[in-house]
């Protein structure tokens, strides 16, 4: 309910510059509707939305090019991959610079934020390692590393950790938290947008079993980038999220050759 | 939200519904039912308190339109949401199909869990979408469209299976989600 009397803070009309509550929807002088000032039309709405899918679908095929075509299950394979989804990002980045850009800075850096986001993400990641690997023993009599496909190169553990952790951190946050999440807030509520950011980011990873863990992860990268304004606390989540997976292969479940779990 | 029987009530009967509630100074919107200030017009719907009787109906003709237009999207929406149901429904048979037909544990075990997690998440997505139509319809649509591009990958053939249901339940999810898109502003533009 809005009431004019009840409003001690005041806007001025779009329109007729007149003083009116700041929570009315419509001036109570001349009647004209007062938009946000980053509503968008509808039809720019859906260009967005559009644009968003055109940025998903690509980033899709590519992971499916990856996932499901053997020849690419090399390194050569990978390195590809990851050019192509680092050149979709850049693509959609660059075409929406002027307005995502503000994300892309760290101007409120906090050490003691820094150091929270880490601990929790490397719990996270304790938590998860442990419940997937007793998910995948459950169900599929087995479990899946990344280290067995890095082994056969020089300096493997380098490149697990550059392919694992660098990589995905920095460009999946640039892609989804960066371009994706802030297409989303202007086409609909921040609720909404970070729903269908953390669903379609759990989606491409092609791992229906992962979704439990992957959405809420999503979700809670998202709500830190829209809470600190800046993607960067979700890099560095990330990165210590998928840092903490490679050290457990590389600590724990070394010596290689790594064997399927009975 | 009111309702379009109401507003037509209301349309007949304009002036006696403007009722003072506080020494004349706040009245009831007719057409949103908000209390607002005697000013010009409405702060929540745009209504024109002090207009002439050709403005206030003219007024009251175009917000019964876009409560049409809403009715309309949000049947749209309900249609979307039922497909949502419906393939709840097909991935829990499927489930069971699956662990019935596996040939070792591991893979009776392996489709029945991925079944059942795909049942429950469009079930999730379905009953979310009564409270957020764009985004559960959005992933619901996508999340439709990777598991056809796994089978397909899986089993080229089962592209062709249903071909036309598919293509049509796809157009359908994104009218669907046009219309949640549309029906999200038209609410927050007009405070409908």
């Amino acid at each position: 309910m809005t009431l004019l009397t009840e409003t001690t803070e005041l806007k001025k009309c779009t329109a007729c510059d007149e003083e009116i509550s700041q929570y009315a929807h419509f001036c109570h002088h001349c009647g004209t509707l007062q938009s946000a000032p980053d509503e968008l039309p509808l039809n720019q709405k859906m260009d967005k939305l559009w644009e968003a899918i055109a940025f998903f679908g690509i980033e899709l095929t590519i992971c499916c090019l990856f996932g499901f075509i053997e020849s690419f299950h090399t390194i050569k394979g990978e390195i590809v991959t990851v050019s192509l989804l680092a050149v979709n990002k850049t693509v959609f980045i660059v075409r929406n610079w002027s307005k995502i850009k503000p994300v892309f800075t760290w101007n409120s850096w906090s050490f003691p934020k820094l150091m929270l986001y880490t601990a929790i993400a490397v719990l996270a990641s304790v938590t998860v390692h442990y419940t997937t690997q007793w998910l995948n023993v459950s169900i599929f009599s087995g479990n899946v590393y990344y280290f067995p496909f890095f082994q056969k190169y020089r300096f493997a553990a380098l490149l697990m950790v550059l392919f694992v952790a660098v990589l995905p951190a920095v460009t999946e946050e640039f892609g989804f938290r960066g371009f994706m999440l802030r297409q989303f807030l202007a086409i609909t509520d921040q609720q909404q947008a970070l729903g269908i950011t953390s669903l379609l980011f759990a989606f491409v990873h092609l791992s229906f079993l992962s979704l439990f863990w992957l959405i809420p992860f999503a979700w809670f990268l998202g709500y830190v980038r829209i809470k600190e304004e800046t993607i960067w606390y979700g890099v560095v989540m990330h990165f210590c999220f998928n840092l903490t997976t490679c050290l457990f292969e590389l600590l724990y479940i070394h010596p290689y050759p790594i064997p399927n779990l009975p | 939200m009111p309702d379009i029987t109401i507003i037509l009530e209301y349309n007949l009967n304009l002036i006696p519904i403007m009722e003072t509630t506080q020494a004349s100074a706040i009245v009831n919107c007719p057409a949103c039912f908000d209390q607002v200030n005697q000013a010009s017009y409405c702060t929540s719907c745009g209504y024109p308190i002090q207009g002439t009787a050709e403005e206030q109906q003219n007024f009251i003709d175009q917000r019964y339109a876009m409560q049409i237009d809403l009715d309309e999207y949000e049947k749209k929406i309900k249609r979307a949401k039922n497909y949502l149901f419906f393939l709840s429904a097909v991935c829990l048979i499927w489930a069971f199909i699956g662990y019935h037909n596996g040939v070792d544990l591991a893979t009776k075990n392996a489709l029945l869990a991925i079944n059942v997690i795909l049942s429950t998440l469009f079930l999730v997505l379905a009953v979310w979408s009564k409270a957020k139509p764009t985004a559960a319809l959005i992933s619901g649509l996508v999340l439709y469209v990777i598991i056809n591009v796994v089978n397909l990958v899986a089993d080229p053939t089962t592209i062709i299976k249903g071909i036309i249901f598919k293509i049509l339940i796809i157009a359908y999810f994104i009218k669907a989600i046009n219309a949640a898109i549309a029906a999200e502003k038209l609410r927050k533009d007009h405070n409908l």
